[in-house]
This record gives structure tokens, sequence and C-alpha cells, in this order.
């Protein structure tokens, strides 16, 4: 073994073109979490696996997306080893699925003082209007029922295994779009009273503003 | 009498500290401590403001949050139970129009808490309207009020407005 380190030091878009050429399994071991194998031939991941399943194409994305912005994480590339059988059989070229995932940092961070809060609970207004993009009418689809009585980044990243970030990117875009909207509470009742009363006495302790406006 | 609780939030340099100050009948506690990233102003809230207002045998308790998102566990906190909500934003800031969104879409979405939005800094040379920052936030336009908060009887004002839509 010859390629280990840490993606705090060496990032996940440097670590992969220099692999994309060999035959092997790399190892990644976040701090927290299971530990991530991909199985890398001809400048493709042929096999995922996070403990003892393998992967779909789209957690695989997901994952590596986690693993992006350099968290503590630490990597091992094992040139020559094979997947001793792998249930589902990938054809992911490394190439473009490092644009992929750099494109989608990208947007990500030109928007970040925009996404939603994590906390933040929202639900359908008219999911009809995600139709349209493949990759948000999909992502609606695996959420239907989680949107349908409200549900926050946070939580939903948790079901669905996804990065908070993500979520909360897919949660701007669908708002923008009016798929959904932020779950409004109704207000506390029973204080309709105490309002009226607190008013009549502002009323008469700031008698010099105009209370027409 | 229950004391009373209403929550000033808003980005950073909306007024909040300002507002809570004027209001205030007793000597205001602050948090303010030099802002540790550029924000457009040399100090900002770390903790809270807190400040009272009394009304015959009613005490209003006002405390202000702060502006950061980073601080967003303290909104649910301080929100329960509270009379409402003032959002405040900056009229002369698009730029920071989806925090304020952000906040408001939190409050709104984890609390049963009525809210008003008010609007700071309309002397200055170009602003967005109360209407205009209420069709932002997606807040009916009566929930948004434009005044300034180093005047008395203008401070008032978006808790007169609070006020008027719970008690209608």
């Amino acid at each position: 073994m010859a390629i280990f380190g840490n993606l705090k030091d060496i990032s996940l878009l440097d670590l992969l073109p220099l692999l994309s050429g060999q035959q092997g399994k790399l190892s990644l071991r976040p701090k927290r979490g299971a530990e991530l194998l991909l199985f890398l031939n001809n400048s493709r991941i042929t096999c995922a696996k996070k403990g003892e399943a393998a992967l779909p194409p789209h957690r695989v994305e997901e994952e590596l997306f986690g693993l992006l912005d350099r968290p503590e994480a630490e990597f091992a590339f094992h040139i020559g080893d094979r997947p001793d059988r792998c249930l589902g059989r990938l054809d992911l070229r490394l190439e473009e699925l490092l644009l992929k995932l750099s494109t989608l940092r990208d947007e990500i961070q030109s928007v970040a003082g925009a996404l939603p809060l994590p906390d933040t609970v929202f639900a359908f207004a008219d999911p009809g209007r995600a139709e349209g993009d493949p990759e948000l009418r999909d992502f609606v689809r695996l959420a239907w029922s989680q949107l349908e009585r409200g549900t926050s980044a946070r939580e939903l990243a948790g079901l669905l295994g996804m990065p908070l970030d993500r979520v909360r990117y897919l949660f701007y875009k669908l708002r923008a779009l009016g798929v959904i909207q932020p779950l409004a509470q109704s207000p506390r009742p029973g204080r309709r009273g105490i309002a009226r009363q607190l008013l009549g006495l502002l009323k008469r302790r700031f008698r010099t503003w105009s209370w027409s406006h | 009498m229950e004391p009373l609780k209403l929550i000033v939030t808003g980005p950073v340099g909306a007024g909040k500290s300002t507002l809570i100050r004027t209001l205030s009948e007793t000597e205001v506690v602050d948090t303010d401590a030099l802002a540790s990233e550029a924000i457009g102003k040399a100090t900002t809230t770390v903790a809270l403001d807190h400040g009272t207002l009394r009304l015959d045998g009613h005490l209003l308790h006002i405390f202000g949050t702060p502006g950061q998102d980073r601080f967003d566990f303290m909104w649910e906190i301080l929100a329960e139970g509270a009379l409402g909500v003032l959002l405040l934003v900056r009229a002369d800031r698009p730029e920071t129009l989806p925090a304020a969104r952000n906040i408001l879409d939190f409050v709104v979405s984890r609390t049963q808490v009525p809210h008003v939005v008010g609007v700071t800094h309309l002397d200055r040379p170009q602003v967005w309207r109360p209407e205009e920052v209420a069709l932002f936030l997606g807040t009916p336009p009566e929930r948004a009020v434009g005044f300034d908060p180093r005047d008395r009887e203008e401070a008032v004002k978006p808790l007169v407005r609070l006020l008027e839509l719970m008690g209608a």
C-alpha cells in the first residue's frame, strides 16, 4: 500500500484523478460512520460498498459529495484489490462524476447564504411543478410522504442518507419553483384579549403618534 | 400577571439592539462584542439583548437575538410562549433579504407565534418599500411596517401592528 492519508490534507478532487488510471480498492473511513469502499478499474467505479451493502449510483454520488469538503476521513488505496463479489455492478466514469460533484459544490457555495435553515419545516405547495427537472422530480418522489406531512432538510437528510447541504440546496430550488413552502403553524389561540388590552394601553402611553397610519 | 415576552430578530445590522434600547424603560442588558467577521459594523450581539416595557400591570420583556443564523437554535427556545416576533430588515440592504426570509420561514414553521416585519433605514437614498420586502418574504403586506427604531414614538409601530393583527 503506497497511497494513503487523510482527506483533510488531500481532497477527494485531488485524490480521485490520481487513482483514475489504477485498478484497486479505495477505502474511505470517516471519523464517524461506516467505511466506504470503492473499487476502481479503467477510470471507472465498478463497485461501491458501505458496510456490507452495495451502493447504487445515486448513493455513490451522495456519499462522495458528503466527503468533498475535506472532512476528517482517512483513505487508503490497495492496488490490485478486486471485490470478492458485488451485487450491484457499476459503470461510473470517474471524470464525469468528479465534474458533476465539483459543479454541484460550486452551485451550493454560490447560494450558501440563501439556503433554508436545516430545521425549517417545508411541505408541498404544488408538487407538479417539479416535473420539468428530472433531478428534482426524482427527489420529490423519494421524499413524497415526508413532504406531504411536512419535513425539514435535517430530518430528510437523515432518512435518505444524503448530505445535509445537498438537501438544503434541493429545498432551495424546490421553494424557488413553488413546489414546496414553509409549513405555517397556526398561531397559539386565546391571545386576542391580551392583545386588545395591550393595544389600548400603548395608545394611551404613546399619544403623539398618528394612529391612523 | 403573566409576564409577556416579545422577540426581536433579524439579520445583522437591522436595528434590533437599537429598537430594544429605544423601547426599554429599564437598563438594557446587551452582549455586544467586537465582530469577528466583516458584517458592516464594529460590534454585534453575541448572546441576547434584554429590556422591559411596563404597561400598567403588564411587564413586557423584550429579547433581541443575535443576527447570525448559526444561532438559530436560540430562536425556537426564545419564541416558546412569546406574544410575538418582530423580524427587522434593512430597507437599503437587499443582500440581507434571503437571510431574513430564512429566519421568518423558521419562525413560521417551528412556532405558533405571530410575526410582524419591521423595515428600517427607510431614510436612505435607495430602499425597498415595506410592501416590497413583504413580497420577497412571502408574507402579507399588512404584516410589514416601516419605522425608525431610534425614535421612541416610531419604535412602537411594529408592536402596535402586531397587536392590531392579533386582536382583529
